[in-house]
């Protein structure tokens, strides 16, 4: 999911892999227009639902209501963790904290995305890798 | 005290509370005064308990190994004080929340708070529109982290909480931004003077 700026410099604010969920808060909650992309990455399978029928299925569901609970809480600590890491880490640890969370976006995403995702230039990213790879 | 956060919960959640609701939620919120500079969490605590913030301000920070200080959240009126991280998982916070002014809280446990939300419809709706809100708010400022210049992110700042520019201080404000307090000072004198 990125946005794209006046420049048309792309800016990954969420990467998605299976058993996550794809939607823009922003849009869906406020109904303004999203200033996102979401894009998929390799050939996927989803399994989509309106989001009337997924407030409705809260209402009538009680354990899609506690998942969708369980799934804010963790994705409360997540973007948090996440802010944290932007505003007071260097780019070394910011890379490296990456590394632990999500091994598996190296695996599968590309260097230029995963830069754009820490805020990085792919340039910085790539003598980033080959210090890390020396030491 | 508990009537702001009645009138709190009843925006949050369009509904109106029944007397037996205010009872119950007034029995499960203590009343608390913190004075400017205490502390309502710190690094190494679990963090049991969340808090309404009635009167007052916080700022939510760790504390790195060179001894710089890095601000991840402020707290005004009617917001809210805990790390969703350690009430979660139960482990130990890295963070200090620590009230910048004299403050007067409302403190609930998490356990209550979880019974609450099981007994009380309109505080379950009420916390899953700050949920709501509070998704939008943390991908925004995501956004602007990784996308947007320092001169761009003090604006946005200025755009979406004027009020924290009255209320904390410069060098918290750059924390808050992930700037040195230098830069954050060239910023403001170049956006004065254009």
């Amino acid at each position: 999911m990125f946005s794209v700026d006046d420049s048309g410099h792309e800016h990954i604010v969420r990467f998605g892999l299976e058993s996550w969920w794809l939607q823009d808060p922003e849009s869906f909650i406020s109904l303004t227009p999203s200033r996102y992309n979401i894009e998929m990455l390799e050939d996927s399978e989803l399994l989509v639902i309106s989001v009337a029928d997924a407030y409705e299925l809260r209402d009538k569901s009680r354990i899609f209501d506690l998942t969708i609970k369980a799934m804010d809480r963790q994705a409360s600590s997540a973007t948090q963790k996440r802010i944290h890491t932007a505003i007071s880490m260097t780019a070394e640890e910011r890379y490296e904290e990456l590394t632990n969370t999500y091994p598996q976006f190296l695996q599968r995403f590309p260097q230029n995305m995963i830069a754009s995702y820490l805020g990085l230039s792919p340039e910085t990213l790539s003598r980033i890798r080959k210090n890390s790879m020396s030491k | 005290m508990h009537e702001v956060l009645f009138q709190y919960l009843e925006v949050k959640s369009e509904q109106k509370l029944t007397g037996d609701e205010q009872k119950l939620i007034k029995a499960k919120f203590q009343p608390k005064r913190l004075r400017k500079r205490q502390y309502f969490l710190q690094e190494g605590d679990v963090c049991k308990y969340l808090a309404f913030i009635v009167k007052g301000s916080s700022r939510m920070f760790s504390v790195d190994n060179n001894g710089h200080e890095h601000i991840v959240r402020f707290g005004l009126e009617s917001w809210w004080l805990s790390d969703p991280e350690s009430c979660n998982t139960l482990a130990p916070t890295r963070y200090n929340i620590e009230m910048l002014e004299d403050s007067e809280l409302l403190v609930i446990s998490v356990a209550d708070a979880y019974e609450l939300l099981n007994k009380c419809r309109i505080f379950d709706l009420a916390f899953k529109a700050m949920d709501k809100k509070a998704s939008i708010a943390t991908q925004k400022r995501i956004h602007t982290t990784i996308s947007m210049t320092a001169e761009e992110r003090y604006d946005e700042l200025a755009n979406t909480y004027p009020q924290f520019l009255q209320r904390f201080p410069q060098s918290m404000i750059a924390s808050y931004l992930g700037l040195s307090p230098e830069t954050l000072s060239r910023i403001r004198k170049n956006s004065m003077s254009k």
